[in-house]
C-alpha cells in the first residue's frame, strides 16, 4: 500500500477496520466523464498567493498557498478536457446584496457579511465569486451558480449532465471537506462514478482536507492523483453533447 | 474556545488557528420545533451483541463494535424525552433488494458489499437477521416515523423534507451513525434546506475514530451544532409546542 494523505490522522485502530471492512476499493473510472471545478473563486484563494493566516485577514474562506498549489493541476486537467472536447463545468456561489438567501451559513460563521456581492475587502474590486482569472472559464465551458454546499441542490446540474450523456465525474476544487464533499455524496447517490483529484482540491484546514479525502476515497469515490487523471483523459475517444460556445 | 473538544487532537496547530480567525464555528441555536432524527442504528452498524470493533466486523462489515454500544443508551434517552415531550422521533434504516440491484454505486467502493443484503453472510453471523432491522434497544414504538432509504442521505430519495413540511419542524436533533456517513450526509441535506441543526455527540458513532472526530469538527464548523447529549435533553425540555404527529393508532 502507498502512503496516503491521510495515514498520519488516523489512529492504528482506524487502518485495522479500514483494510478489513472492505471499505476503499477501486471504483473505477466511467467512460464519459464531465470534469467538475467546484468554487475556484477569490473568495477561496485570495487575490494573491499568500500564506493563509495572512490571507484569510481578507478573505474569511480563502485557504491561503494551498489553493495557489492547486491552480495548475486544475488548469492542467481543463486544458486536457478542452482538447478532448469533454465537458467542463464551474460551479460557484451566489449571493444577494442583501444577504437574505445566505439561509443556514449565516448561522454559522461569524463573517458571514463579508461574503455579499458588493466588494466590502479592501484594495478588491471585484465579487469574490468571480472564478479565478487564472482558470476562467472558456465560452463552450458550463458555469453553475448555486446557493449551497453542493453543485447538485437546488441546481440544473442533474439535468446537464443527463443531456450531456455523462455517467462520471472527475471532482476538483474547494474546500475538500465542504462543497467538494457535499458534491462527491451526491453524485455518488445518483451512482455516478466519481474521481477526485487529490491535487486538484484544496481547503482551509489540513486535518480535514486528508480525512474528507479518506472518507470519499473509502466510500464514495477513487482519490486520484492528477497524473492519473490526465493519462485516463488521454485515453478517451468520445464525442458528447458538449455546448459550442458559439451565440445562436 | 476555551473547552476541550474531541476533535482538537486531530488538527494541526496551524488549524486551529484558521477555524479561529475564519469566523466558523458560531453557535447557530436549536430552533423553536426540532424533530429528533434517529439515523441507521441497526444491527449492520452494532453487530448482534457488544463486541470489540475488529471482531465484530468480520460479522457485520459495517459494524461500529463498542462505540456504537456505548452511544445506545443516550440515544435512547434523548427517544425517551422526545416521547415525554411529544417531539416527533424520525429513524431511518437501509433497505435493499435481496439480488442486490439497487446498491447502485454502494457495489463500487467495497469487496465485502455482497454481505449487505438480507440474507448476508448467516455462515458468520449469530442468526439471519436483516442488518437492516433497527436495534431492539431503541425500537420504534407505534406513533415513531421509520423512513427507508437507499443513499447516504435521509433526504435522498425519501419523503422527509415533506414529513417536516407537514410536522412544522424548523430543526432537527441527529443522533445515529455513521458520523463520517449517512449523519453527514444528512445533516449536510438538513443544512442546504435551512433547518438548525443540533448534533449529540456521545450518540453518534463511526467505525473510525479519527473521521468521527473530524466529522463532527467540520459539521460543527459550517453546519450544525455539536453539543453533550445533556445539553441536548437540557433544549428539548424547554419545548413547549403542538406538532401534528402520527397517533399511531389503526385507522
Amino acid at each position: 500500500m502507498v502512503d496516503r494523505i491521510w495515514d498520519d490522522f488516523l489512529t492504528e485502530r482506524d487502518k485495522k477496520v479500514f483494510e478489513k471492512s472492505g471499505f476503499g476499493s477501486e471504483a473505477g473510472f466511467g467512460e464519459r466523464p464531465a470534469l467538475l471545478v467546484i468554487d475556484v473563486s477569490y473568495n477561496f484563494c485570495g487575490d494573491k498567493r499568500e500564506p493563509i493566516l495572512e490571507s484569510i485577514k481578507r478573505f474569511h474562506n480563502s485557504c491561503g498557498e494551498y489553493a495557489w498549489d492547486a491552480l495548475p493541476h486544475i488548469r492542467n486537467l481543463i486544458d486536457k478536457c478542452h482538447e478532448k472536447t469533454i465537458p467542463v463545468i464551474y460551479t460557484t456561489g451566489t449571493v444577494r446584496d442583501d444577504g437574505w438567501d445566505s439561509g443556514g451559513w449565516a448561522w454559522k460563521n461569524s463573517r458571514t457579511d463579508e461574503d455579499v456581492t458588493a466588494p466590502k475587502i479592501s484594495g478588491f474590486n471585484r465579487d469574490g465569486n468571480e472564478i479565478m482569472d487564472e482558470i476562467a472559464p472558456s465560452p463552450q465551458d458550463i458555469v453553475i451558480y448555486k446557493h449551497k454546499p453542493s453543485a447538485f441542490y437546488g441546481t440544473p446540474l442533474s439535468g446537464f449532465l443527463n443531456d450531456l450523456g455523462a455517467d462520471s465525474l472527475m471532482v476538483t476544487g474547494t474546500t475538500t471537506s465542504g462543497c467538494v464533499r457535499a458534491s462527491v455524496i451526491d453524485a455518488f447517490s445518483s451512482n455516478y462514478r466519481v474521481a477526485v483529484v487529490e491535487e486538484g482540491c484544496f481547503d482551509r484546514s489540513q486535518a480535514s482536507h486528508a480525512i474528507n479525502l479518506c472518507d470519499m476515497h473509502a466510500k464514495y469515490a477513487d482519490v486520484v492523483t492528477t497524473g492519473r487523471a490526465i493519462s485516463y483523459l488521454d485515453s478517451l475517444d468520445v464525442d458528447m453533447n458538449v455546448p459550442t460556445g458559439n451565440p445562436i | 474556545m476555551a473547552q476541550e473538544r474531541i476533535w482538537d487532537k486531530f488538527l494541526t496547530e496551524r488549524d486551529k488557528e484558521v477555524f479561529k480567525s475564519s469566523g466558523y464555528g458560531a453557535i447557530a441555536g436549536g430552533g423553536k420545533k426540532p424533530a429528533l432524527l434517529v439515523i441507521d442504528v441497526n444491527y449492520a452498524f452494532c453487530g448482534e451483541r457488544r463486541e470489540p470493533i475488529l471482531d465484530s466486523i468480520e460479522k457485520w462489515r459495517t459494524s461500529c463494535g463498542e462505540d456504537a454500544w456505548e452511544s445506545l443508551p443516550h440515544i435512547k434517552s434523548l427517544i425517551d424525552k422526545c416521547h415525554e415531550k411529544e417531539i416527533p422521533v424520525i429513524y431511518t434504516t437501509g433497505t435493499v433488494r435481496d439480488d442486490g440491484w439497487d446498491k447502485g454505486a454502494w457495489h463500487f467502493k467495497s469487496s465485502r458489499g455482497e454481505e449487505d443484503v438480507p440474507s448476508g453472510a448467516p455462515d458468520a453471523r449469530d442468526s439471519n437477521r436483516d442488518g437492516n432491522e433497527i436495534m431492539d434497544e431503541i425500537a420504534p414504538g407505534p406513533q415513531d416515523i421509520v423512513i427507508r432509504k437507499h443513499k447516504p442521505s435521509a433526504f435522498y430519495g425519501t419523503p422527509l423534507t415533506a414529513f417536516l413540511n407537514d410536522l412544522g419542524a424548523d430543526s432537527l436533533v441527529v443522533t445515529g451513525t455513521t458520523t463520517s456517513g449517512c449523519v453527514r450526509a444528512s445533516v449536510l441535506d438538513g443544512f442546504s434546506e435551512n433547518l438548525r441543526i443540533t448534533i449529540a455527540e456521545e450518540a453518534c458513532f463511526d467505525r473510525s475514530q479519527a473521521s468521527h472526530a473530524i466529522n463532527l469538527c467540520d459539521m460543527h464548523a459550517k453546519y450544525a451544532d455539536v453539543v453533550s447529549t445533556q445539553e441536548a435533553l437540557d433544549f428539548i425540555d424547554t419545548i413547549e409546542v403542538e406538532y401534528n404527529l402520527p397517533s399511531g393508532k389503526p385507522i
